[in-house]
C-alpha cells in the first residue's frame, strides 16, 4: 500500500513538473519562408500558415525567393505556388517590395492566389525588411489585375479579438 | 486509505466528465444558434448575383445586424466584402474557418479560453452551385464562460470538501480498525501461550466485532477442552489406580499369609478379574482418545447388583480388616438394573474404600441393597467422623477433600467422589448423601430397577 501511495504521489509530481511543459524554442538564425498549412487548426488564434527557417544569404533576393517557390522541407507544410514559378525582380523602394514573377502565378486565381500572394508577402517582408509588397506577373493579369498589394494591416491572419 | 484513493479518483473522474458534458452542452447550444444564424445570412447573400461590399452591408443591415462579437464576409477569393469590426484596412482575410468554408465545408469549432467560451462558425456562399464567398462569425461570451467556469468551480470545491473529508475519514476508520486488529492480534498471541481465559471484548456490531466475539467463543470451546483433557487425564488415573491398588492388596495378601492352595486359586483368579478389568479400562481410554473425551460408549447390561458388590467388599475386606471395621452385608433385596458393571463395581469400590478410609478403628461399615418404589438402592454406611455441613455440598466437586491432612495421609485424590457421581449420572442414577459430625454418613445410590419380566411382556 505504500509502495502504490508513494509511486502514484511521485507520478503525480513527475507529471505535475514535466508532463505539461512545453519545450522552449531556441533561437533560430536565417530566413522565414512561410508556407499554409497541410492540416488546418481550427484553435482559437490559430492561423493558416507557418515559417521554416532557412539558413540562406540573405543578400540575393531572387535567388532566396527562386529557392521559396520550391516548396517547404516540412511535411506540415505545402507549396502553394504553381511549378515553374520563377522570381524576376526585386526591388525595395523606401518601404514597398517590387516583386515581379513569371506568370506562371497567373494561373491561379481565387483563394489560391491570395493564399500564395500571402505566404510570398509575408516572407518578402521578412526577407527585405519592407512594410508593403506589390506583386505582378509580368504583364499577365492577376485575378483581373495588374498587380497584388498585400502589407501588414490588410491580411486578417488571425482572429484575435481581444486586441481589437 | 485505498478507499480514499479510489474515491478521488471517481471524482476526479467526475469533475472531468462533468466538464466535458457541460462544455458539450454549452457547444450544442451555441452551435445550433450561431450556425441557424450564420447559415440564414449566407442563404441570404446566395440569392445576390454579385456580392459586394454595399450589397452585402445591405443585406446583413435588412437580417438585423450582427449580434455575435465578429461578422466577416468575404468572396471566393478571401477578399474581406463586410467586417463588423474592421478598422478599415483589412482587405484579405486568411483565417482557418474561412479557409476551410470557401472549401466548400461547414465549420462550426467552440473552445473555452481563459474563462471565455470562443464559438467560431464558417459557412460558404452558394450562388447558382458555385461557392461565391463565405460568411465568418465568432462570438466571445464572456458570461456563459463565467457561468460555466463558476460551475466547474463549484464542483470542484465540493469534491475537494468531499476528498478532506474522505480523507479524514478514511484516517479516523484505518486507525480504528488497526487498533482493533492489533488488540485481537493480542489476544490470539495471548492465547497461543496457552492463557485461555483471555478475551478480545471488543464492542460495536462491525464485522470486527463479530471476529472478537467468535474469536472469544473459540478461545472459550478451547478451555472447556482443556479442563476436559486435564479432567480426563486425572479420571482415567484415579480409575486406574484401583484394580492395580486390588492386585497389589492381592498379591501381598498371598505372599503374607500362609493359604491353602483353594484360598491362593481364588486369590489369582481374583488377580486375574482386576488384570481383565484393567485391561478393559485400557481398551476403553484408548476409545476415548479416539472419539471425544465425554462421549463414551455405553456398554450397559442387565445385571443383578449384589454379585459386583460383594467382589468389592471381598476385594477391600484385607483393608477393613487392617483397619479394625467391621463389615456387614445385607445384599438380600438384590434387584436388576441396566448398568456398565465395571461402572457399578468402580462405584461401589469408592464408596467402600472411602468408607473404610474415613472410618474410626473398632467402627462399623455397612453395605446394603433395598428395592424402593421402581428403584434398587445401594447404601454405604460408615460409623466414622462424618462430614460437616458447610462441606455436604461440596464432597462431589473434583479435588474437594473434606480433611486435606487426613485425606493426603490415606492417599486421597479429592476425585473418589466425583467420578462417583459422574458414573451414577452416566448411568441414569441418583446418589445423595446424610451424615452427621461424630456419628457418620451413609451415601445412598439409586439406580432405576429393571424388571425383566414387564420389559419382556412388553
Amino acid at each position: 500500500m505504500k509502495r502504490f501511495i508513494s509511486i502514484f504521489l511521485c507520478f503525480l509530481c513527475l507529471t505535475l513538473c514535466f508532463g505539461c511543459a512545453e519545450d522552449a524554442p531556441e533561437p533560430q538564425e536565417g530566413t522565414h519562408f512561410y508556407y499554409p498549412l497541410a492540416d488546418l487548426s481550427f484553435q482559437p488564434g490559430s492561423t493558416c500558415y507557418d515559417g521554416e527557417i532557412r539558413a540562406l544569404d540573405p543578400k540575393d533576393w531572387v535567388q532566396i525567393l527562386n529557392i521559396y517557390f520550391a516548396g517547404p522541407e516540412s511535411e506540415h507544410l505545402r507549396s502553394p505556388f504553381p511549378a515553374g514559378l520563377l522570381a524576376q525582380q526585386t526591388v525595395l523602394e523606401g518601404d514597398t517590395v517590387y516583386i515581379t514573377v513569371s506568370d506562371h502565378l497567373a494561373t491561379l486565381t481565387g483563394l489560391d492566389l491570395t493564399m500564395a500572394c500571402g505566404c510570398l508577402s509575408l516572407t518578402a517582408m521578412e526577407l527585405t525588411g519592407g512594410q508593403r509588397v506589390v506583386i505582378n506577373a509580368e504583364d499577365a493579369l492577376l485575378d483581373g489585375q495588374k498587380s497584388i498589394t498585400m502589407d501588414k494591416n490588410n491580411l486578417l491572419l488571425a482572429d484575435n479579438w481581444q486586441e481589437e | 486509505m485505498t478507499c480514499a484513493i479510489i474515491t478521488g479518483l471517481v471524482l476526479l473522474f467526475l469533475n472531468i466528465y462533468y466538464s466535458e458534458f457541460s462544455h458539450q452542452l454549452f457547444y450544442q447550444n451555441k452551435q445550433s444558434a450561431m450556425i441557424s444564424k450564420a447559415t440564414l445570412t449566407a442563404s441570404e447573400l446566395g440569392n445576390a448575383d454579385v456580392l459586394t461590399e454595399a450589397s452585402v452591408a445591405a443585406t446583413i443591415n435588412r437580417l438585423g445586424g450582427s449580434d455575435c462579437t465578429r461578422l466577416i464576409v468575404t468572396d471566393a477569393a478571401g477578399r474581406v466584402l463586410y467586417d463588423s469590426r474592421a478598422t478599415g484596412e483589412s482587405t484579405y482575410a486568411l483565417l482557418p474557418q474561412i479557409i476551410r468554408a470557401l472549401d466548400g465545408q461547414d465549420l462550426f469549432t467552440c473552445h473555452y479560453v481563459d474563462g471565455v467560451l470562443q464559438s467560431h462558425a464558417a459557412i460558404p456562399i452558394v450562388c447558382y452551385n458555385s461557392i461565391s464567398g463565405c460568411v465568418y462569425m465568432m462570438d466571445a461570451d464572456t458570461q456563459l464562460g463565467l457561468l460555466l467556469s463558476s460551475l466547474q468551480n463549484a464542483i470542484l470545491s465540493i469534491s475537494i470538501l468531499l476528498e478532506i473529508f474522505l480523507l479524514l475519514f478514511a484516517v479516523f476508520y484505518a486507525t480504528r480498525f488497526s487498533r482493533r486488529l492489533r488488540k485481537i492480534m493480542a489476544s490470539m498471541r495471548i492465547i497461543q501461550e496457552g492463557d485461555y481465559t483471555h478475551k478480545v471484548s471488543l464492542g460495536g456490531n462491525d464485522e470486527l466485532a463479530i471476529l472478537g466475539r467468535e474469536f472469544d467463543m473459540l478461545s472459550e470451546r478451547l478451555q472447556t477442552s482443556e479442563n476436559k483433557r486435564r479432567q480426563f487425564v486425572s479420571d482415567a488415573s484415579h480409575e486406574l489406580k484401583t484394580p492395580l491398588a486390588s492386585i497389589k492388596l492381592l498379591s501381598d495378601s498371598i505372599l503374607q499369609y500362609d493359604m491353602d492352595p483353594e484360598t491362593t486359586k481364588e486369590f489369582v483368579q481374583d488377580i486375574g478379574n482386576e488384570a481383565e478389568r484393567l485391561n478393559r479400562m485400557t481398551l476403553k481410554l484408548l476409545a476415548l482418545t479416539k472419539g471425544e473425551l465425554d462421549g463414551a460408549e455405553t456398554d450397559a447390561e442387565i445385571i443383578y447388583m449384589a454379585p459386583t458388590i460383594e467382589r468389592v467388599v471381598k476385594m477391600l475386606s484385607a483393608i477393613a480388616r487392617e483397619s479394625n471395621i467391621h463389615l456387614r452385608l445385607d445384599l438380600r433385596q438384590d434387584s436388576p438394573v441396566l448398568i456398565q458393571e465395571d461402572d457399578l463395581y468402580q462405584i461401589a469400590f469408592n464408596l467402600v474404600e472411602n468408607a473404610i478410609k474415613y472410618n474410626v478403628p473398632g467402627g462399623t461399615l455397612t453395605v446394603s441393597l433395598h428395592r424402593q418404589d421402581d428403584n434398587a438402592i445401594l447404601r454405604v454406611s460408615d460409623t466414622g467422623m462424618g462430614i460437616p455441613p458447610e462441606a455436604i455440598s461440596h464432597v462431589f466437586e473434583r479435588f474437594y477433600r473434606v480433611d486435606k491432612a487426613r485425606a493426603r495421609a490415606s492417599g486421597g485424590s479429592g476425585l473418589g467422589l466425583a467420578i462417583v457421581r459422574s458414573m451414577v449420572e452416566r448411568n441414569g442414577g441418583e446418589i445423595t448423601l446424610q451424615s452427621t459430625v461424630g456419628k457418620g454418613t451413609t451415601f445412598t445410590v439409586s439406580f432405576p430397577r429393571f424388571d425383566i419380566n414387564e420389559e419382556v411382556e412388553g
